[in-house]
Order: structure tokens, then C-alpha cells, then sequence
């Protein structure tokens, strides 16, 4: 995500708030199709490591993916579930389910109160974040999870053809 | 549900997808409600929308929908009035009435759509009665206007000609009025398939749940093996609709390769075989792209130039020989010929090998749940089989248990199916390992080891061998090469529709799609033909031989 992105929130926006390993994270409602209590996924061969699998959405296949590997690079955690919900979102890579480990509500915002992401690493801010909100629960880090989940779902060759 | 005779289609859309917009809001609201007990904010917003939409239903004559949304409306207000909110029953309720509309506005939808189609059936039908009466009219002229001709001396031939031309006029009339009419009917064809389908995954959930229970009264499983035997009829017959046959498509990839052939320089001849072959007009619709780059390849890359066919002892003109044969519900397309062949490395002046045109035309194949293997033998000849469900995606399918996860396996991609204790097993230096069934060799993987190439995988490779002799094996053949591939557990076979690759799993490697089995789990369907031909394009089977 970076500025022109973070330009297309609106003066005030609602957020969904959710946690992952401790820290608040949140994403536009808009962007969320729903949340449903996690599943464990079925495992599909030769993916990526965040990449937890398939689940059965109401007759739907759903991909799974797990956002620790994004944030941290812990391989050897990845498989480890302390995610109690998905997030559903229509990314460009299809319908995805984000494994989050608590979700906390929906919080309005207004844009003033939304830093950007300027001074991030270049590939942080490109890679899904829209910045930080100030909440009352704290500070979040806000993330596009369609963004999010394209850069982390697709195999290069996808990811071309659906740019193209 | 009620037929809106009075309303037209266009008012009932804009109220079902105004409907739907609301509807799509309150899981909204219910997610606040479940997060806030006191979320009296949301639990206005709904009562304004259920007025709104109330007022709206009433508007266009749909009294039931709106008595349902004035039931819940009355629940709300009283619950708006006691001041304290019961988070979990309100959002229950709420959740309840929202399937409920969600249903109805379905239902009006198919209602509205069907509608339309009949509009539109009988306008078509208006228009050829229309052309009809012209084509009549016409007649009623000429008919006068050959008395007077007649009179005025002029042949016989002159009037025959005439009579000629209406009757063709006559003739492409009642044709394009046909293919009006079956251009309507697809759609219906295949949500009668896709119906069928599901009848047929459902009923092989039920026979599998009648197989867990120990005891079942004779009567209800000869019951249910007559049903299923019924399901299978209903699905050759709903497939047998739209089955065309494969000639025009081998025509036309006749003259291309003649023609690209004469463009090379080169000249081939092209038998065929099977053209009156029937098969699935959506799959036709479908194969000409990926066959017609396999040929491609062939004339461009395959067949040599006469003079270099002279030199290798083949006669001067090139032959591509095209095939088709149906079996057991699949087409096999098969297209041989005698050029060069090409080993794995070799590259076509545009720098692309044999593999690159065979991935590229699996990647197109995979819509329709085909499978490809090829075969090509330096110097001599190369053969590419292309088998094709006989309706896309409907196929039968072999589950199986490899690493305590199901898969599936189209039925069509194995030559037969080993039971535990019919083979027996030989290991060779470094781990590589032979079965021996019916007095042939075949050289032997694991699933496991085809679907994940890892240090892990090869682990459990060597534990799964440990225990294979107590596992099904599957014989797979890729070209002329056949290997074995052990698996845990055979547990059923399945006739099922199997939805292609989400967008994100498209570059998975050997995965071929999915599908929801009758207990609700996704199972992966495997396309063993890519990933067996990856073993086998490692040379492990030569270095077996």
C-alpha cells in the first residue's frame, strides 16, 4: 500500500479490527465479505509456506492464508494455528480467507487520524499497508488485504496473467 | 412463490437487487450485534431497512414477503422497547429472517429470469412466423408471376431455378430458426448436468454412509444399488444432449497443418480416424486452442524437410495421423506422427522445446478436466493423447488416502487399479524400487513423493514403502511408459463435477481442481499425468530399464 492508496479511504471509514500474535491490525469493512470461525484447511501440495490450504465456505472453496509469514518470516511457526477466525476477502486472487487469531470489532475512523505509511521499509509499504490508525483499543496497523492477499496467494505466473 | 404477472421484469429487478443490498448490509449489523451488546444503533438501522423494504414488497404485491419482514419488525421493536438486548437471540433471529428472504429473493430471481426467457422465446417465435408469411408472400408473387412469364414464353429451367433458390431461402430459414432455438437450450442443458451431477455426488455419499454401517437390510441396498444405477442412466442421457460430432474440429485442424506445413516449406498428408466420434459441444468449443498448438509444434519442429526425410529412410511427404475414439464416458484424441521426435532439451528456433507447448496446452486443457500425456521418440515418431471427460468437468473420479488427506484421481488417467497383495515389491540401489504384477516390471513412486518433491516427502516416502505392500497401487501410463504409484488407501469411486482451479491454485503443479465431497470436506483432484510426467521425465524410469 502506499499514499494514493491510503488517498482512497474516506473522510471516515469503518475498520474491522482484528489481532495476530499480540499486535491490533485492522482492514476497511468494505473490503471484508464476512468473518466465519476457522477451519482447518486442507494442505495443498507444492505452495508457498503461507499458503495453509483449502476450506469449504458454504459450498465455496476458499483459499487459506496465514499472514505470520508476511510479518515475521517464521518458517518453522507457520503451521502452528492459534487462529480462532477468517477473514474473508475477494482479492484479486479469487475469494481468500485471512487466519487471524482474535477478532476485536469495528471501529470508525476519521482519515486525519491515520498515519501514513512514510519511513516504512519500501517493500513493507508496498506490500499491503495503508498505515497506522489511533483507535481507543490502541495503535493498528492498517493493511489492504486484497493487496495482501494477491502478493502472498498467487504463483508469478497467475499474478501476470491476471495483471495483463 | 407467486408469479407477478402485472409487474414487469424490470421494476421486479431493481426491487430483488435493492433487496439484496440491504440483505447483504445486515450481516453487518448482526457482526455488531454479536461484538457490542448494546448495539442499539444497529438494531434501528435494521428496523428502518425492514420498513423500507416492507413498504417496497407491498408495493409490487409480494404480501407474504412482506408479512415475514413485519413479523421480525414487531420482534425488534419489542426488543428496542424492553431496553435490554439479548445479543445472541436478536442476531439469531435476524440470521433467520435474512436465510429466509435470501431464499425468496432467489426463487423471484429464477421466477423473473424465467420471465424473460419466455419474452424473449416467444418475440424469437413472433420474428420466424414474421419471415415465414414474407417467404409465403413471396411465393403467392412468383407463382403469378410465373403464369405470366409462362404465358410469355420463358423455360422451364428459369422457373426451376427460381423454385431452387426459394427452397434454400425456405431451408436457411428453418435452420437459423433451429439454431435459435438450441442456442436457448444450453443453458438449460447444462444446469440439468450440473443438477445431475450433484445427484450423483449425493448419492455416492450415501453409499458410502450405507458401507459404514454395519448392518443394512438387504432390501435398502439393493434399493439404493438401483438407484445409483438409475443416476448413472440420468447422466448418460443428460450428458448425450449436447453431444456433437468431432469431425468439423478435425477438418479444421486439417487444413491448418497442411497449410502451416506449406508455409514451412514442408508437405504432409493428414489421415483421419473417428471423425464421427461424438463429443461435448462446449468441450469442441474448447479444444481447438490447445490442440491446434500441439500441431503447431508438430510441423514446425517435428516433421523434417523431404529431403532430410529421404536421407533418414522415410518416405519424402510427412504424415500426422488424427484419431478419436469414445470409451467408458471419455474421448480419447490422439495425434501421432512420424517427424523427428524431440528429447526434453531440445528447443524450436523461437527457443521453445516440446514441454513448453505440452504445459501451455495442459494449462488450456484443464477447464474441461482433460489430461494429456505425450510420448515422442527421438528420430522416429511422436504421440500426444488427449483424453476428455464426455461432459466438462463431470467425471468419474478414484479417491484415494495418501499422507491421511484425501485426493482424487480422474478414472480415465489410470490403466488399472492393483489391490493390496497382487504385486510384489523390489528395491533397487539408491533407494529406487520396482512392483511386479501379472509378470511385468513397472518402476515405483509414492504419491506422496510425486506431490511434494521435499526432504520430507522422501522420508515419507521410504515409511510409506514400509507399508505399501498393505496399500492399493495405481498403473499409470504416460505415452509408452508405464510407472506404478503407491497409495495408502483406495476409499471410493465418484462421479462428480469437479470445479477447475481457483484463480491462486492455477499454477499449482498436478493439481487439476477440486471438488466438495457428500461430507462437506474440498478434496483435491490430481492430473497424475503432469506429475508422473516429471518422474518420468527425470529419467528415473530409464535409468530402471
Amino acid at each position: 500500500m502506499n499514499h494514493s492508496q491510503l488517498a482512497e479511504i474516506k473522510a471516515t471509514e469503518k475498520f474491522l479490527l482484528f489481532r495476530f500474535q499480540g499486535e491490533l491490525y485492522g482492514t476497511v469493512l468494505n473490503a471484508v465479505r464476512e468473518v466465519v470461525p476457522f477451519q482447518t484447511p486442507r494442505a495443498v501440495p507444492n505452495t508457498k509456506k503461507n499458503f495453509l490450504g483449502i476450506v469449504n465456505l458454504r459450498g465455496e472453496i476458499v483459499s487459506v492464508i496465514d499472514l505470520r509469514l508476511w510479518f515475521t518470516d517464521e518458517k518453522q511457526n507457520a503451521r502452528r494455528s492459534t487462529s480462532r477466525a477468517l477473514v474473508v476477502v475477494e482479492s484479486s486472487a479469487g475469494v481468500v480467507g485471512v487466519a487471524v487469531d482474535q477478532i476485536e470489532g469495528v471501529c470508525q475512523l476519521d482519515k486525519n487520524e491515520i498515519e501514513s505509511p512514510t519511513g516504512m521499509p519500501g517493500e513493507i509499504a508496498a506490500g499491503g499497508m495503508v498505515g497506522i490508525g489511533k483507535f481507543r483499543q490502541g495503535l493498528a496497523t492498517l493493511l489492504d488485504l486484497n493487496v495482501l492477499c494477491g502478493a502472498l496467494v498467487l504463483a508469478p505466473e497467475s499474478r501476470e496473467r491476471l495483471a495483463g | 412463490m407467486t408469479i407477478l404477472g402485472h409487474i414487469t421484469p424490470e421494476v421486479i429487478n431493481i426491487f430483488l437487487s435493492e433487496a439484496a443490498d440491504l440483505l447483504g448490509q445486515w450481516d453487518e449489523a448482526c457482526f455488531s450485534l454479536e461484538n457490542n451488546g448494546d448495539a442499539r444503533e444497529a438494531l434501528l438501522w435494521v428496523s428502518r431497512s425492514i420498513q423500507s423494504l416492507r413498504r417496497a414488497s407491498r408495493g409490487i404485491g409480494l404480501e407474504d414477503f412482506a408479512q415475514t419482514l413485519n413479523t421480525t419488525d414487531e420482534y425488534l421493536r419489542l426488543v428496542l422497547r424492553s431496553g435490554s438486548i439479548s445479543a445472541g437471540d436478536v442476531s439469531a433471529t435476524l440470521m433467520l429472517t435474512h436465510n429466509v428472504l435470501s431464499r425468496w429473493i432467489v426463487g423471484l430471481r429464477a421466477d423473473a429470469a424465467y420471465r424473460e426467457d419466455v419474452t424473449e422465446l416467444n418475440d424469437s417465435i413472433r420474428q420466424q412466423k414474421a419471415s415465414v408469411q414474407e417467404v409465403l408472400d413471396e411465393e403467392r408473387k412468383l407463382a403469378d408471376a410465373r403464369s405470366v412469364s409462362l404465358e410469355s414464353g420463358e423455360t422451364q429451367e428459369d422457373d426451376q431455378a427460381r423454385s431452387a433458390a426459394r427452397d434454400a431461402a425456405v431451408k436457411s430459414l428453418v435452420e437459423s430458426g433451429a439454431n435459435a432455438v438450441l442456442a436457448q437450450s444450453d443453458e438449460r442443458i447444462q444446469q440439468l448436468i450440473d443438477l445431475v451431477a450433484r445427484i450423483s455426488t449425493q448419492q455416492s455419499s450415501v453409499e458410502t454412509a450405507a458401507a459404514r454401517v454395519d448392518i443394512v437390510s438387504p432390501q435398502l441396498k439393493r434399493m439404493i444399488g438401483n438407484t445409483s444405477r438409475m443416476i448413472a442412466d440420468l447422466c448418460e442421457a443428460a450428458v448425450s444432449l449436447r453431444l456433437v460430432p468431432i469431425d468439423g474440429l478435425f477438418e479444421r485442424l486439417a487444413v491448418f497443418a497442411v497449410e502451416s506445413a506449406q508455409c514451412k516449406g514442408a508437405a504432409i498428408q493428414v489421415d483421419y480416424d473417428g471423425q464421427t466420434t461424438l463429443i461435448d459441444k462446449e468441450s469442441l468449443g474448447s479444444l481447438w486452442e490447445p490442440v491446434s498448438k500441439l500441431i503447431r509444434w508438430m510441423v514446425e519442429t517435428s516433421f523434417e524437410s523431404p529431403e532430410e526425410r529421404v536421407r533418414s529412410g522415410k518416405l519424402p511427404m510427412g504424415v500426422l495421423r488424427i484419431s478419436a475414439h469414445a470409451k467408458n464416458s471419455v474421448v480419447r484424441i490422439v495425434l501421432e506422427d512420424d517427424g523427428r521426435g524431440q528429447g526434453d532439451g531440445d528447443s524450436t528456433p523461437g527457443g521453445q522445446n516440446l514441454r513448453s507447448f505440452v504445459d501451455a496446452a495442459r494449462s488450456m486443457l484443464r477447464e474441461l478436466s482433460a489430461t494429456l500425456s505425450v510420448h515422442s521418440a527421438v528420430g522416429r515418431s511422436t504421440r500426444i493423447e488427449i483424453t476428455v471427460p464426455a461432459a466438462p468437468r463431470l467425471i468419474d473420479l478414484v479417491t484415494v488416502n495418501c499422507n491421511e488427506q484425501p485426493y482424487a484421481i480422474a478414472r480415465h488417467a489410470l490403466e488399472e487399479v492393483i489391490d493390496p497383495g497382487s504385486f510384489s515389491t523390489h528395491i533397487l540401489r539408491g533407494d529406487k524400487q520396482l512392483i511386479e504384477f501379472n509378470g511385468k516390471l513397472f518402476p515405483f513412486v509414492t504419491l506422496v513423493e510425486l506431490l511434494e518433491k521435499t526432504p520430507t516427502a522422501v522420508r515419507r516416502r521410504v515409511q510409506a514403502t514400509v507399508a505399501i505392500e498393505k496399500g492399493h497401487v495405481l498403473l499409470v501410463r504416460i505415452g509408452r511408459d508405464t510407472i506404478a504409484v503407491g497409495v495408502e488407501q483406495i476409499v471410493r469411486t465418484i462421479r462428480t463435477l469437479v470445479t477447475p482451479p481457483q484463480p491462486h491454485l492455477d499454477g499449482v503443479k498436478g493439481l487439476s481442481g477440486t471438488f466438495i465431497s457428500g461430507t462437506g470436506e474440498p478434496v483435491l483432484v490430481v492430473d497424475i499425468l503432469e506429475i508422473a510426467a516429471s518422474f518420468i521425465g527425470n529419467g528415473q524410469e530409464r535409468e530402471v530399464a
